[in-house]
């Protein structure tokens, strides 16, 4: 336990470091917990190491990735106030932080808790999805930015929004067979988008030629781009073999072993949902987000959100909404009057406005799919740890099953490792479809702890270095022995 | 499926299922496995025995999960390698000694 912490903050990404950095240079007695080995968080992943000594893959990804070394600077490395390769399994309104750290769990407390665990891909169930072959866009990126790792299978790019462009041409420029790049949007919601929202866009006018700029290279580099692509299904028994989709009428089948689908990001909320921070569903992302005030401060006096975690701004927009939250922390604990805290907030406030309007424009341009309500066949795979079709959900709706909770135990739905985190958003919209209610009225799984796999064994070990009450979640974890089949083999 | 464009980081010898194989410092578990040629399964479901790969890469999917160094569904993208590491593929339900 370490009480004395005024503030822990958890993801290293853009959002996570820039708190931090703020936070401290306000006198608050920071810790920065990181899931990864080094900071930087999805957008700047590995910026130390690729910025430096990897000069074909840096020209590769490009002028907004090595923005990352102003954003992430000098927060290299574990020290003893920046903790790297450390997993949150736990967090609660007192402010305490349940972590896995080399192997062994334990708890920390701290006065706040700022959650900048950012975004992760919209899981869309499709037919296939769970074939070997089949990964998201993002996951690409990944291995790209982790290990330098390529594609050498035929690869089928799909979805839509600026990351599945982006990462085609990431893999253009390194010679990668990319066989097509198939959008889920058409072509004329670029027209609508561009007139509604453009003024806007235009003001970001370096952001809105760069997403121009990779269209055009993709048709320059000869890969084909199909519009308006529906019904997407991957085909394959064992292995990915190829994608089916239909442009209006006409039936596509295209061959590839490597098919990476992205349909845009959500907010990550395991967190805010763990701890039991309010949470609305946006109708117009199609996703749920943790209510916060002006400051990223939650229904949880306590606890704090920043960056994509808390709406979806994107990576150069994280440290403002970052340092909006470092600066409502300090004003709680007395470190600025409200005045400095208002003062020093309204030049972040207008470059915010500014990242918003922009925003506004790529969600015309980029809408989230609509298909997922009432639009997934009976046969698709929702649930992809436990191998639950909708038709499965369905039937048990039909049955008179009250909502994601009590399909949960009807059909173990949202019951493997993920815990939901694949399947919930689809739960929650096909609920919203066959009962026809709004997906706020339908709600979410029920989010506990932990959060993360944890061993018995672990968690045992960590329990009694807490003087703390514990939760009435975790006193009913510790009784009933739930975590058990997170850390057995199954 | 997928091969380097650089060579740059320090090799490392990991133990996949017994067999000693070379991966990059700094690479993930999944990533290593994935930048082999062999084995080309990745996992098999413990719920229905078919293959599974990893899906997001970034700690969500669970889709990674592997045994390492003896501890059972361990996420594969989140844990760096290390030379020597032992890494058993989980191929199906475990078998429980009781």
């Amino acid at each position: 336990m370490s009480p004395e912490l005024d503030l822990i903050v958890v993801g290293g990404g853009a959002a996570g470091v820039t708190a931090t950095r703020r936070a401290r240079a306000l006198g608050l007695k920071t810790l920065l917990l990181d899931e990864q080995a080094t900071p930087g968080g999805n957008a700047y992943r590995n910026i130390d190491h690729n910025s430096g000594s990897e000069p074909r893959l840096t020209a590769a990804l490009g002028a907004a990735y090595l923005a990352g070394r102003d954003v992430i600077g000098e927060c290299s490395g574990t020290n003893a106030d920046n903790w790297s390769n450390v997993q949150v399994w736990h967090l609660d309104q007192s402010g305490m932080v349940g972590i896995l750290r080399d192997g062994r769990a334990e708890f920390l407390q701290a006065r706040r808790v700022l959650v900048a665990t950012g975004a992760m891909e919209r899981p869309v169930p499709i037919p296939g999805w769970t074939l070997p072959g089949v990964m998201t866009v993002g996951a690409c990126q990944t291995l790209l930015k982790s290990s330098a790792l390529v594609p050498t299978a035929p690869t089928l790019m799909a979805g839509r929004g600026p990351l599945l462009l982006l990462t085609a041409c990431q893999l253009l420029a390194l010679g990668v067979p990319v066989r097509a790049v198939v959008m889920s949007t058409p072509w004329w919601q670029y027209l609508a988008a561009g007139l509604r929202e453009l003024p806007a866009a235009v003001r970001m006018s370096r952001s809105l030629a760069e997403g121009l700029g990779w269209l055009a290279r993709l048709r320059r580099g000869g890969i084909p781009v199909y519009d308006g692509a529906e019904s997407l299904s991957v085909i394959g028994s064992d292995q990915a073999t190829g994608l089916e989709f239909r442009t209006g009428r006409r039936l596509h089948r295209l061959d590839g072993n490597l098919i990476l689908l992205h349909e845009g990001i959500v907010p990550d909320t395991s967190l805010t949902m763990a701890s039991d921070c309010d949470q609305e569903w946006d109708e117009q992302q199609l996703c749920w987000r943790p209510k916060t005030d002006p400051w990223g401060r939650t229904s949880a006096a306590t606890i704090f959100v920043a960056g994509d975690g808390a709406r979806i701004l994107g990576a150069a927009a994280a440290p403002l909404s970052a340092a909006l939250a470092a600066l409502a922390i300090a004003c709680d604990l007395g470190r600025i009057s409200t005045q400095e805290r208002d003062r020093r907030a309204r030049p972040l406030r207008t470059e915010l406005a500014r990242h918003q309007r922009f925003r506004r424009f790529l969600d015309a341009l980029y809408p989230p799919p609509r298909t997922i309500r009432g639009g997934i066949a009976d046969s698709t795979i929702i649930c992809r740890c436990e191998g639950v079709t909708a038709g499965d959900l369905r039937q048990v709706i039909r049955l008179g099953c009250l909502g994601p909770n009590q399909a949960k135990s009807f059909t173990r739905c949202g019951m493997g490792p993920c815990q939901g985190r694949m399947c919930g958003l689809a739960v929650t919209e096909i609920f919203a479809s066959e009962c026809n209610r709004e997906p706020q009225a339908v709600g979410y799984f029920r989010i506990r702890p932990p959060v993360k796999p944890l061993t018995l064994e672990q968690f045992a070990g960590a329990a009694p270095m807490s003087d703390a009450p514990l939760s009435r979640d975790m006193v009913m974890l510790a009784a009933n022995g739930n975590s058990s089949r997170l850390m057995t083999s199954e | 499926m997928f091969e380097r464009i650089s060579e740059t980081r320090t090799l490392v010898t990991i133990y996949v299922d017994g067999r000693p194989v070379h991966a990059r410092q700094g690479d993930t578990v999944a990533a290593a496995l994935m930048s082999l040629k062999s084995p080309q399964v990745y996992r098999l479901s413990q719920v229905n025995g078919r293959p599974r790969a990893p899906y997001c890469m970034i700690g969500h999917c669970h889709e990674c999960l592997v045994e390492i160094e003896g501890q059972a569904n361990q996420q594969g993208c989140l844990v760096e390698v290390a030379d020597g590491m032992r890494i058993r593929r989980q191929l199906g339900r475990a078998e429980v000694e009781i």
